[in-house]
């Protein structure tokens, strides 16, 4: 995708720079697809970049100026997650790889999303409010 | 006048209070160093199940245990001199050294019971671990890392425990030393 503008500011360039923070690296999981007394779930990474650039012409009084600025990604699967419906609790969780570099920075972000579900679950967080963390920073 | 016995009780309070602080900040950093060989895997889970589940991160504890220990120090320094002049038998001396040791103390006094709160929601968090980190499936963690990771925690929610419990006797002590 190339985005066209008449002028570059900065405006543009901190939106762009965000976009590449908020999009680069980011995994997800995908739709989980059943198969007989299994379930599997894809893990993607989405790698995004942005690039610009500028330039002028013309004659004088008359000149030509443009910039523009790309954007482009890729996303792959990186691991599968396999749930055995009739096996309860961890033993029923497998993993395989597609990508080994990327699988622990993929398998971290799925396991805490499963602790995330089960705490919420059983109530497991503590709240420790700022005025309290502000005391015992200062105690 | 603070009773020489409770000035005593303060400063044996206080050593005692300093040797816990930093023998439960030793563990901390214990911890955080297992947690540091982990599988990339594990390590930002356990790293944020003690935050959500204590509050605050190993290097907040980290922080808090530093000020807390140097807060014991100040204490007993001053403690130290408000029984000098107490043995002194000079009133006026023993007024300004109770001054400065309610000076010393006035954070910790005001912080105290946030602090009791603080150290018994991580000993709870410390005593249920192991089993916790038992429940997290082997594709996540191997046996023997999570062996590891189990036999490296002896001891932490007792250490924990200590330092709880003397927050609540220095507290005690203090007021009764300030206020007498």
């Amino acid at each position: 995708m190339v985005i066209y503008v008449e002028d570059s500011n900065a405006t543009i360039s901190e939106v762009l720079a965000n976009l590449q923070s908020i999009f680069s690296g980011v995994e997800s999981l995908g739709k989980a697809v059943e198969f007989g007394d299994k379930v599997a779930v894809p893990i993607y990474q989405f790698n995004f970049g942005t690039g610009g650039g500028g330039g002028g012409g013309g004659r004088e009084k008359r000149t030509n100026d443009a910039v523009g600025f790309g954007l482009a990604g890729t996303i792959g699967p990186v691991a599968v997650i396999i749930l055995e419906k009739d096996v309860p609790g961890p033993g029923g969780i497998h993993i395989h790889e597609f990508k080994a570099n990327k699988l622990g920075e993929a398998l971290a972000e799925l396991m805490l999303r499963l602790w995330n579900m089960v705490e919420s679950q059983i109530g497991g967080r503590t709240k420790l409010s700022a005025e309290k963390k502000e005391k015992l920073m200062n105690i | 006048m603070p009773q020489k016995e409770e000035v005593e009780h303060l400063i044996k309070t206080c050593e005692t209070g300093k040797d816990s602080v930093a023998a439960f900040s030793r563990s901390i950093d214990d911890f955080s160093a297992v947690v540091e060989e982990l599988p990339a895997v594990a390590r930002p889970l356990v790293r944020r199940d003690l935050q959500a589940n204590s509050g605050m991160s190993a290097d907040e504890w980290t922080t808090f245990l530093e000020r807390l220990g140097a807060r014991y120090g100040a204490i007993y320094d001053e403690a130290r001199r408000v029984a000098e002049a107490l043995d002194e038998a000079n009133d006026g001396k023993v007024a300004k050294a109770t001054a400065a040791l309610k000076d010393a103390a006035a954070t910790l006094v005001e912080s105290a019971d946030v602090a009791v709160e603080q150290m018994q929601t991580m000993e709870a968090y410390l005593e249920g671990l192991p089993a916790k980190i038992n429940m997290i499936p082997d594709a996540f963690l191997k046996a023997d890392t999570r062996e590891g990771l189990v036999s490296s925690m002896p001891g932490y929610a007792e250490r924990a425990r200590a330092v709880k419990e003397l927050l609540n006797e220095t507290k005690e002590l203090l007021s009764s030393v300030i206020a007498g």
